[in-house]
């Protein structure tokens, strides 16, 4: 498990390294791929709640928007800089997620009932914050510009340090999915996913592990949307986005519930083949990509119906167990 | 002189009209096996929904090792020693044995050392070892039900409540689960209850029997009284018409 945790991340973060080389360091490209680095990081944080604990949750989005007002807004009003202001955002995503989350679980939302009501939340924040003139509005707020700057982490015209924090953001996830994965808090989350009762019975405080998951996935989803921000120079309430949500729960649903590798793969070819639709087709037929999207969507769940993880953990089964079972033979 | 484990005392289960369970009374001494029978509907299950805190109960309480446990939440229950099985089983479909097991060892280990030590020794005292690697969706009934138990089992209780082990079982494995509940009660030193509604596996087992019917207590003795009580007889068989 301890070989896993670190090899795991180094090989990622080195495979990383390597795509900016491979996209002659473009600056479009480098942006499309700090994105997509993002979203991945964002499907990787869900499968802590959704992939583990089991609960479809919807709220990416709202943790998201969090993050990018929060980063954004100390950095804007007081001149916060973002390296502290990124783990403030986090911070404040998963203290609302304690909020929300804490009567959600008291009075036993689960399931579509848990779902919606999360996705809720991002209408709720979109809209409150748009009435909010004082830190939100219709009009865009500007992050102020400082010019190349360690300290502001601002990098005018130079997306490769984005890149990389995103990069850094994504396998930091996936070492904390795997950290957890293997833990009492693991087990006893996959136990809530598998069967609440019987989780219940065998001593698991139910409600304070779904809030743990909860709050682990939406500090990190307030993270990427400190990234996020930087990369974008501004703030609106329209960054509250549902799709957001939306796109995040279906990448790790995909991916395969509770898989630490197939989420972020599935999450970084899918994206990266949506964009490549995008640019394809998006001119000449609009719209064309997202039903493209939408059928190679389908045809996975079709196939594969417990995600491209369940295929990888059999091909993994297959190396290792059977390797076990022909040694005791 | 042995001292009552679990005791309760006139507790009272309505579904709106319904008295699942009327003013049932009883106690289980330490280190004993108590069946409690009856027939369909009797409020058997419900009376352990009520013990393990799934049900609260409109009136009546029940004492565990001299503490009221009424109103704690089932995962408190747990951690004061009660462990129990379900009437339907409920696996973990996605995850191996040993990752069933695990998921109840850790109440009472934080060390990994000793959380496998658990897991191994419990795996073998229920005799599915071999069954380690497989999930819980791969397995059979008789399967399932052993996992439950080992499950149990690793949250180290004091009080093993088991809700109708042999329901849908062969003979074979009818006598697995006897010989099994008696090397838990006198190896492990665990006191345990059980449901049944099947009067001749009760008889193997325990040798104190409550009967409930409709929700009331209406006999506590040996199975051999049992068998003569004109009440359990009516219960069981429907009046006698001549």
């Amino acid at each position: 498990m301890d070989r896993r945790l670190v090899l795991a991340p180094l090989i990622s973060l080195g495979v990383l390294s390597l795509v900016p080389l491979l996209l002659g360091f473009n600056n479009y490209y480098l942006l499309l791929a700090s994105l997509i680095l993002l979203y991945t990081t964002m499907v990787s944080a869900w499968n802590i709640i959704g992939g583990f604990a089991g609960q479809v949750d919807l709220a990416a989005g709202a943790y998201h928007g969090i993050g990018i007002f929060v980063t954004g807004l100390l950095f804007i009003f007081y001149r916060v800089t973002p390296l502290v202001g990124i783990f403030l955002g986090g911070g404040v995503a998963a203290l609302l997620a304690l909020a929300i989350g804490y009567p959600t679980f008291r009075f036993g939302l689960r399931e579509v009932w848990y779902a919606l009501s999360s996705l809720a939340l991002v209408v709720i924040l979109y809209k409150l914050f748009l009435i909010w003139e004082n830190v939100g509005g219709t009009i865009e707020r500007y992050l102020p510009k400082v010019g190349f700057s360690w300290f502001y982490l601002t990098f005018p015209g130079n997306y490769l340090y984005y890149y990389f924090m995103s990069a850094l953001l994504l396998v930091a996830t996936i070492a904390i999915n795997i950290r957890v994965r293997y833990s009492k808090l693991g087990y006893y989350l996959l136990a809530i996913r598998e069967n609440e009762e019987a989780a219940e019975m065998l001593g698991i405080d139910v409600r304070r592990y779904k809030l743990y998951a909860l709050m682990i996935y939406s500090f990190i989803v307030g993270l990427t949307g400190g990234i996020f921000v930087l990369m974008l120079g501004y703030v609106h309430p329209v960054l509250f986005d549902s799709w957001i949500s939306i796109q995040t729960a279906i990448l790790g649903i995909v991916g395969g519930l509770g898989s630490i590798a197939g989420g972020p793969i599935i999450a970084v070819v899918l994206l990266a083949v949506a964009e490549y639709l995008r640019v394809k087709f998006g001119g000449y037929i609009p719209g064309l990509h997202q039903i493209l999207f939408a059928i190679i969507l389908m045809v996975i769940v079709l196939f594969k119906p417990g995600g491209i993880g369940e295929w990888l953990d059999t091909l993994w089964r297959r190396l290792t167990v059977g390797r076990r079972v022909e040694e005791v033979a | 002189m042995p001292k009552p484990i679990l005791e309760a005392k006139e507790v009272t289960k309505r579904f709106g009209g319904l008295t699942a369970l009327s003013r049932v009374s009883f106690s289980v001494d330490e280190g004993s096996i108590i069946g409690i029978i009856g027939p369909n509907g009797a409020g058997k299950t419900t009376l352990f929904n009520v013990i393990t805190g799934f049900l609260k109960p409109e009136e009546g309480e029940i004492i565990y090792d001299g503490r009221r446990i009424t109103d704690m939440p089932p995962h408190q229950i747990a951690r004061l020693g009660v462990a129990r099985t379900f009437q339907i089983v409920k696996p973990f479909p996605e995850l191996t044995v040993e990752e069933a097991v695990r998921v109840g060892a850790y109440l009472r280990a934080e060390e990994e050392a000793e959380v496998e030590e658990i897991v191994d020794d419990v795996l073998e005292f229920v005799g599915i070892e071999h069954l380690r690697d497989r999930y819980g969706k791969e397995l059979n009934l008789i399967q399932l039900k052993l996992t439950e138990i080992a499950r149990a089992l690793a949250t180290r209780p004091r009080l093993l409540l088991v809700d109708e082990a042999v329901a849908g079982l062969t003979p074979g494995e009818i006598d697995n689960i006897i010989e099994m509940v008696h090397r838990i009660n006198e190896e492990r030193h665990i006191t345990v209850c059980l449901i049944e509604h099947i009067m001749r596996f009760i008889m193997r087992v325990s040798e104190r029997i409550i009967v409930l019917h409709h929700g009331e207590k209406i006999f506590e003795g040996s199975p051999e009284e049992a068998y003569e009580d004109e009440a359990v007889i009516k219960a069981y068989l429907g009046e006698r018409r001549i």
